[in-house]
C-alpha cells in the first residue's frame, strides 16, 4: 500500500506545483495585457493572492466545508451502528485515530471525507444512513476511509482550493477586459510581435481554468477507482460497495451546500448527473459497480486490477502493490438482518433531532413528541390530545443519593435537572450517571426494570 | 608520478562515493523493516483491544439476560466460564484456542435468545447484541490488517536485497494469525 501512497504523494506534488504556476501564470500575463510594465504587478498580485487563499484552504478548508454544509458531530451513543462501522474500517485499514464522525441532513444518499490519516473527517448524509443496509454502509465508509489514508483527502482539498484561485483570477480578467475595452489604452501594438504575445496571453488567461480543472479532474478520478479497490480490500466484499453505489445513484440528488471541491471527496458526484462526461470529478457510477462486481475470484488489489481491466482497459494499481498484494478470498454476507428501513429513518431522524438539540416526551396518549428548544417554556403540548406534558424532573435526592431519573431504554428521552438544563439519554444509554451538560450536577440514572 | 596520483585520488572518490550510496541503501532498508515490523505490532495491539472489549462487555450481557432465560442457566455459565478461561489464557496460542471457545459459546448463547422474544425485545440487549457483533467484526478486521502486514513484513525480510539486512541484524519472520477454518472465519459469529 505504501507504494500507493508514495505515488500519490508524488502526484499530489506534481499537481500542486502546476496548480500554483497557472495563477501566477495568468496573472503575468494579465498584468502585461493591461500594460507592458504591468506584467510584475499582475504576478505580484496573484502571488499575494495566493499567498492569502492557500492556509485558508489548508488549515481551515476542513472546518468550513463542515459548517457550509451544516454537519453536526456525532458519538457512538447516537448512532452506534454507523459509529461501529467507522470503528471497523479504522481497524481494517489500520488508521492510527478513528475519523469523527459527521451528520449531514440531506435526503441524497452520499458521503465525503477530509482531513490527514491522524485526523481525518467523515461526513455522512441522513439519506444514506436510512437506505443501506450494514454491509452497504461499511462499502461506503471504507471508501472514505480509503481517501484518508490514500491522503487524498487533503491535498484534494487544497487543489481545489487552487483550481478556485485560478478561476477567480481569469474571471476577473475576461470581466475586466470586456468592461474597460471601450475606454482602455490598449497596449501599443507597433510590432506584429506585440499583437501574436497579446494574443497568446489572452488564450493563457482563457484556457487556464479549463487546463487547472482537467489537472485536477484526472488526479481524482484515478484516486476514486483506487479508493474503491482499497474498500474491496479492506471489507473483503465488493458487492457490499458495488450494491451502495446502486442505491446511491438510483437516488441521486443535489446536495445542498456543497462545491466543487467537496464533490471530489464525495462517494458519488452530489452535482452533476452521472456520466463519463471529461469534466466529471468521479468516474461514471456503473462503471465503478460494473468493476466492483466483476471481482469474482477475491477482494485483493490484483483482483481489483483484474477487473478494471476487462471492464474499462488499463489499469490504477501500481505494479510493486500488485506484486506484494496478498491472496485475499471474500467473506460471505453478513449475516445479521437490518433493521427495516422505516425503522433506520425513524432513527436518523431522530439522531437529527438530538443534534439540533429537540426535546422528546412521550405523552400519556401516547404520541412521541419531539421539540425543537428555544420555544418557550418547557411544557410541550400534545398534538393529539391537547394534554400539556410538563418536561419530567430528575427525582429530588433521596438520603445520600444523587437526583434520579427513570430511563426506558430503546427511545431518546429528555429530563430537566434541576438547575433548568436538558438532558438528553440515547437510546443505547448504558451508564448509571449522567452529568447535566449545563451545571454539571451528576443525575443517576434508573432502569425501568429496577426501578 | 603526478597522473598516477590523480588515478588513485579519483578511485578513491569513486569507491567512496560507492560505499556512501551502499550506506543509505543500508539505512534505507533497515529503517523500512523496523517500520513493518512496528506495524505490525501496533496491529497486534489492536487486537488485543478488541479482545479485551469483548471480555468487557460479556458480564453486562450475561446480567442483562439473566432475567430472561431462566431454562438456559448452563448456557450462560458456558459463556462466563469460556470469558474467564479467555481473560486468563496466557500465550499467542493458549489465547487463540480460549478465544474460539468463546466465540462458540456466544455463538450458541445467541442461537438460544432467539428463543426468547422478550430478551429480544430488550433495549439493552439488542444494543449489547450490536457492540458484540461489531466487536466481533472489529476483531476479524483487526486480524486481517495484522495478516497483511505480517505478510508484507515476512516477504520483506525474505527476498533481496533486504533479506541480507534482516539476516545482519536477527529480524525475525512474524507468524499470521490463525484462525479455525475459513469459512468460520468469514461469516460474523453472532447468528439471529
Amino acid at each position: 500500500m505504501w507504494e500507493q501512497i508514495r505515488s500519490n504523494r508524488r502526484r499530489s506534488v506534481f499537481l500542486i506545483a502546476a496548480l500554483v504556476v497557472l495563477p501566477l501564470l495568468v496573472g503575468w500575463c494579465l498584468g502585461w495585457m493591461v500594460a507592458p510594465e504591468g506584467d510584475k504587478v499582475g504576478l505580484g498580485l496573484a502571488a499575494l493572492l495566493l499567498i492569502v487563499m492557500l492556509p485558508i484552504g489548508w488549515f481551515g478548508g476542513k472546518s468550513l466545508v463542515l459548517s457550509s454544509a451544516g454537519a453536526r458531530p456525532i458519538t457512538h451513543d447516537d448512532a452506534p451502528r454507523l459509529f461501529n462501522v467507522v470503528q471497523e474500517m479504522t481497524l481494517a485499514a489500520g488508521l492510527p485515530k478513528p475519523p469523527r464522525v459527521y451528520l449531514l441532513d440531506c435526503d441524497a444518499p452520499n458521503a465525503f471525507a477530509m482531513g490527514a490519516p491522524d485526523d481525518g473527517v467523515v461526513a455522512v448524509t441522513t439519506g444514506l444512513l436510512m437506505r443501506l443496509s450494514r454491509d452497504e454502509l461499511q462499502g461506503v465508509i471504507a471508501h472514505e476511509v480509503a481517501h484518508i489514508v490514500n491522503e487524498d483527502a487533503e491535498y484534494m482539498t487544497l487543489a481545489a482550493t487552487l483550481v478556485g484561485i485560478t478561476v477567480t483570477l481569469s474571471e476577473l480578467v475576461r470581466t475586466r477586459a470586456e468592461f474597460s475595452s471601450g475606454r482602455r489604452r490598449a497596449p501599443r501594438l507597433e510590432h506584429r510581435r506585440d499583437a501574436a504575445l497579446v494574443a497568446l496571453a489572452a488564450l493563457v488567461v482563457v484556457l487556464a481554468p479549463f487546463m487547472a480543472r482537467m489537472l485536477y479532474l484526472a488526479c481524482s478520478r484515478r484516486r476514486e477507482y483506487l479508493a474503491d479497490a482499497c474498500a474491496a480490500r479492506y471489507t473483503r466484499y465488493p458487492a457490499g460497495l458495488a450494491s451502495a453505489l446502486e442505491k446511491i445513484a438510483a437516488q441521486a440528488g443535489e446536495m445542498q451546500g456543497v462545491g466543487q471541491d467537496v464533490a471530489a471527496l464525495c462517494t458519488v458526484n452530489p452535482l452533476r448527473d452521472e456520466g463519463a462526461s471529461f469534466f466529471s470529478t468521479h468516474p461514471a457510477t456503473a462503471e465503478r459497480v460494473r468493476i466492483l462486481r466483476a471481482m469474482a475470484g477475491g477482494a485483493g488489489l490484483a483482483d481489483y486490477e483484474r477487473a478494471f481491466r476487462s471492464v474499462a482497459g488499463g489499469g490504477v494499481i501500481g505494479p510493486r502493490s500488485l506484486r506484494e498484494a496478498t491472496e485475499t478470498p471474500i467473506r460471505a454476507a453478513s449475516a445479521e438482518p437490518d433493521p427495516p428501513e422505516i425503522e433506520r429513518a425513524r432513527e436518523t431522524v431522530d439522531i437529527l433531532h438530538r443534534a439540533d438539540g429537540a426535546l422528546f416526551v412521550d405523552c400519556p396518549c401516547g404520541v412521541r413528541i419531539k421539540k425543537p428548544t428555544g420555544a418557550a417554556g418547557m411544557t410541550i403540548e400534545c398534538p393529539r390530545c391537547g394534554r400539556a406534558n410538563r418536561l419530567p424532573l430528575a427525582r429530588p435526592p433521596e438520603d445520600g443519593h444523587a437526583p434520579a431519573f427513570v430511563f426506558q431504554p430503546g427511545r431518546w428521552q429528555s429530563f430537566q435537572c434541576s438547575c433548568g438544563g436538558v438532558v438528553q439519554l440515547s437510546p443505547s444509554f448504558a451508564g448509571t450517571q449522567v452529568p447535566c451538560p449545563r451545571c454539571g450536577a451528576i443525575t443517576e440514572v434508573l432502569r425501568e426494570e429496577s426501578a | 608520478m603526478m597522473s598516477g596520483g590523480v588515478v588513485v585520488l579519483i578511485a578513491l572518490a569513486v569507491i567512496l562515493g560507492l560505499a556512501g550510496i551502499l550506506v543509505i541503501l543500508f539505512i534505507t532498508l533497515y529503517n523500512g523493516l523496523v517500520g513493518l515490523r512496528n506495524q505490525a505490532r501496533n496491529a497486534w495491539a489492536q487486537i488485543d483491544v478488541q479482545l479485551k472489549r469483548r471480555h468487557d462487555l460479556i458480564p453486562n450481557l450475561v446480567e442483562t439476560a439473566k432475567g430472561y432465560v431462566k431454562h438456559e442457566r448452563e448456557t450462560l455459565e458456558s459463556v462466563t466460564q469460556a470469558r474467564n478461561i479467555a481473560t486468563h489464557a496466557k500465550g499467542a496460542a493458549d489465547a487463540s484456542k480460549a478465544e474460539m471457545a468463546l466465540t462458540s459459546a456466544l455463538g450458541q448463547f445467541f442461537a438460544v435468545a432467539e428463543r426468547y422474544p422478550d430478551l429480544k425485545a430488550n433495549q439493552n440487549f439488542l444494543a449489547l447484541q450490536e457492540e458484540l457483533s461489531s466487536t466481533e467484526n472489529r476483531i476479524g478486521f483487526a486480524r486481517q490488517f495484522y495478516n497483511d502486514q505480517v505478510t508484507e513484513y515476512n516477504t520483506r525480510i525474505q527476498t533481496v536485497p533486504s533479506n541480507l539486512v534482516a539476516g545482519m541484524f536477527g529480524f525475525q519472520t512474524m507468524e499470521l494469525f490463525q484462525i479455525g477454518s475459513e469459512a468460520e472465519r468469514a461469516v460474523p459469529k453472532v447468528q439471529f
